[in-house]
């Protein structure tokens, strides 16, 4: 059986010139031209060994809220799409901040010496915040470093709050095509600044209210398939948040659940469902994880 | 419908070729539909020599008759069960996956899916000397997972280069793959009896061009066809049910499921398993549709470190 040319990435006019020559199979066509490469081309073999091996090396994103890295299995992994979602105040932007933070520690003490990018889509980019939360990590540091390396002469990075801040760009997205738009521009920062470890989207529900459901779904699937792609060739995790919506369940009961419905929950790769306890206390459930089973924990954000 | 090439007999010289082409004679259909008179004024080619290229061209491109024995002594010879080592599984699979189905595990998300199908890529290549391909087309493949489920069940850790992993992103790239599996199989004999694909909606969802949507299906499950029957291969595809809600207050029981993917890929899979979650860490699997099993078998499985059991 041979491989029809139908089923290339070939625009139609392109596709009824070949056909029109008697060209309906791959093996016809003269395969020297570069373009036919490209067009035939898959993606790379990898046993699992290799993933496992590359997967270790790239490390995860740790929050450094211990139980918390426990439940996701080390920390907010890389290359794919974990969610916060909850109702506002629940803390999803604040752990997003608290994670573009943590990234930036080196790598003796758990971190990824990486740099962040956070797209907000509804003005969450607080930098008080941020550098509240900066200062709290920096004062951290400074405490952990004495108390690790006070016997070894070692000489380990120096972190200040104005480097932390420099470490963090911040793109503002109004509407879905602009998401769209912002993959080019982030491909090319990317490559400017490959150390970017982490790509927030404070909220992806957002800029997609305004689209019918047919219209959200290709949207939705087109920007994670290239964010994904970018996140595996370039390294770096991508965290969304989401807010919920009311449900009508049998017997006219109403009932809150994370927004955007069915198919873009089986498109994420985690869920973390966040609650507000009691003010400082926040309660995280771990839905979807494909290294641990369903878990509730609670935590407390940095003041 | 192959293109006439030089290859094909030697009387096919470039320029018979040439001139073939200047009168729109490109295949080898266009060839066997022309009167062989004008192919005849068209090359210059003796009427004898016309008749001999026409027969041996028919020989070789037109489809060969088997009879039902010789198909049926292949298919027992080819057909390989595989089990899935999971008890309660290989219970309403009869014994396990067996070569030449297309099965469809499909569940609402986060229902165990993933989970399913990594261990299953465990246990046949725990069991078996075979490799397994799996087609990764949202990033779940975990491969931290899959060495703590070989911790757990304390088997070699060099068993995870017999798991062949392709992550790919558009329609394209899976058919491309699924032909490059073709002649690895073929010709580079690798010895594979399983694909697993997870999953199948996120490359039909990119797409509101339905139209072209069905074409790409239409190749994908000939290839798929091809895999299977000829090549003795079984293929598990994941598939997701969505809940649809209708009405308002007031309104009782307004949430329908639905599966992914539309009427057509509907009677494509041979066997189509639903997974649902029950608990933490428990699911069932039942059998919702099959062309041998009995419909309705289910069973209770646990997911536990070493994989699900």
């Amino acid at each position: 059986m041979y491989q029809p040319i139908n089923s290339l990435d070939i625009p139609e006019n392109k596709m009824q010139e070949l056909k029109s020559t008697g060209y309906y199979h791959c093996k016809d066509v003269d395969t020297d031209n570069p373009l036919w490469d490209v067009l035939t081309r898959t993606p790379e073999t990898k046993t699992a060994l290799d993933l496992y091996h590359e997967e270790q090396k790239m490390g995860s994103i740790r929050t450094f809220i211990d139980h918390f890295d426990d439940a996701l299995g080390g920390g907010i992994p890389i290359g794919k799409i974990t969610e916060f979602c909850g109702e506002s105040g629940t803390g999803k932007t604040q752990l997003c901040f608290q994670l573009c933070v943590t990234v930036q520690l080196p790598s003796w003490c758990g971190g990824l010496d990486g740099a962040a990018v956070f797209l907000s889509t509804n003005q969450s980019f607080a930098t008080h915040r941020i550098r509240q939360i900066a200062l709290g990590v920096v004062n951290h540091y400074e405490f952990i470093k004495t108390k690790h390396l006070v016997h070894r002469k070692r000489k380990v990075e120096e972190l200040c709050v104005d480097k932390i801040m420099g470490n963090i760009s911040h793109i503002y997205i109004t509407d879905h095509i602009e998401l769209m738009a912002v993959l080019i521009k982030l491909k090319q920062f990317i490559n400017d600044h490959p150390m970017v470890r982490l790509v927030v989207i404070d909220s992806i529900s957002a800029p997609l209210k305004t689209l019918n459901g047919q219209e959200r779904t290709t949207v939705v699937f087109n920007f994670f398939r290239e964010v994904q792609r970018l996140s595996q060739e370039f390294c770096f995790a991508i965290v969304i948040t989401n807010d919920l919506t009311t449900r009508i369940g049998s017997g006219s009961a109403a009932y809150q659940t994370p927004s955007l419905g069915g198919s873009y929950y089986h498109r994420i790769n985690l869920r973390v469902e966040l609650e507000k306890k009691s003010s400082p206390v926040f309660k995280a459930i771990i839905t979807k994880n494909a290294l641990k089973p369903e878990r509730e924990i609670e935590f407390t954000l940095l003041a | 419908m192959s293109r006439l090439k030089s290859d094909m007999h030697n009387l096919l010289t470039e320029t018979v070729l040439n001139a073939l082409f200047a009168n729109n004679i490109y295949t080898v259909l266009d060839f066997l539909q022309t009167e062989i008179k004008r192919i005849g004024t068209i090359t210059a080619l003796h009427y004898k020599d016309v008749v001999a290229v026409r027969k041996h061209l028919v020989n070789k491109h037109s489809a060969v008759v088997h009879t039902a024995l010789d198909l049926w002594n292949e298919l027992m010879a080819k057909t390989a069960q595989i089990p899935t080592r999971i008890k309660g599984v290989d219970g309403i699979l009869q014994g396990g996956l067996t070569t030449g189905n297309i099965y469809e595990v499909c569940g609402l998300p986060s229902s165990g899916k993933t989970q399913l199908c990594l261990t299953l890529m465990k246990n046949v290549v725990s069991y078996s000397n075979l490799n397994v391909f799996w087609i990764d087309t949202k990033g779940d493949f975990a491969a931290k997972r899959i060495k703590a489920m070989l911790d757990a069940s304390k088997a070699d850790v060099e068993l995870m280069s017999k798991m062949l992993v392709k992550r790919l992103h558009t329609q394209h790239e899976l058919i491309n793959t699924l032909y490059q599996i073709k002649e690895d199989v073929y010709i580079r004999r690798l010895k594979l009896r399983l694909i697993i694909i997870d999953s199948l909606p996120p490359l039909f969802y990119q797409s509101r061009d339905f139209e072209r949507n069905y074409g790409v299906m239409n190749d994908f499950v000939n290839i798929l066809h091809f895999l299977t029957r000829e090549l003795h291969i079984a293929i598990v595809v994941t598939n997701v049910i969505t809940t649809w809600y209708e009405g308002d207050f007031h309104v009782e029981n307004s949430a329908t499921e639905k599966l992914g993917l539309g009427k057509y890929w509907l009677q494509i899979a041979n066997t189509r398993l639903v997974i649902k979650k029950r608990a933490n860490s428990e699911c069932t699997v039942q059998v919702m549709k099959s062309n041998r099993l009995p419909k309705g078998a289910s069973c209770k499985l646990w997911i536990r470190d070493e994989g699900i059991v």
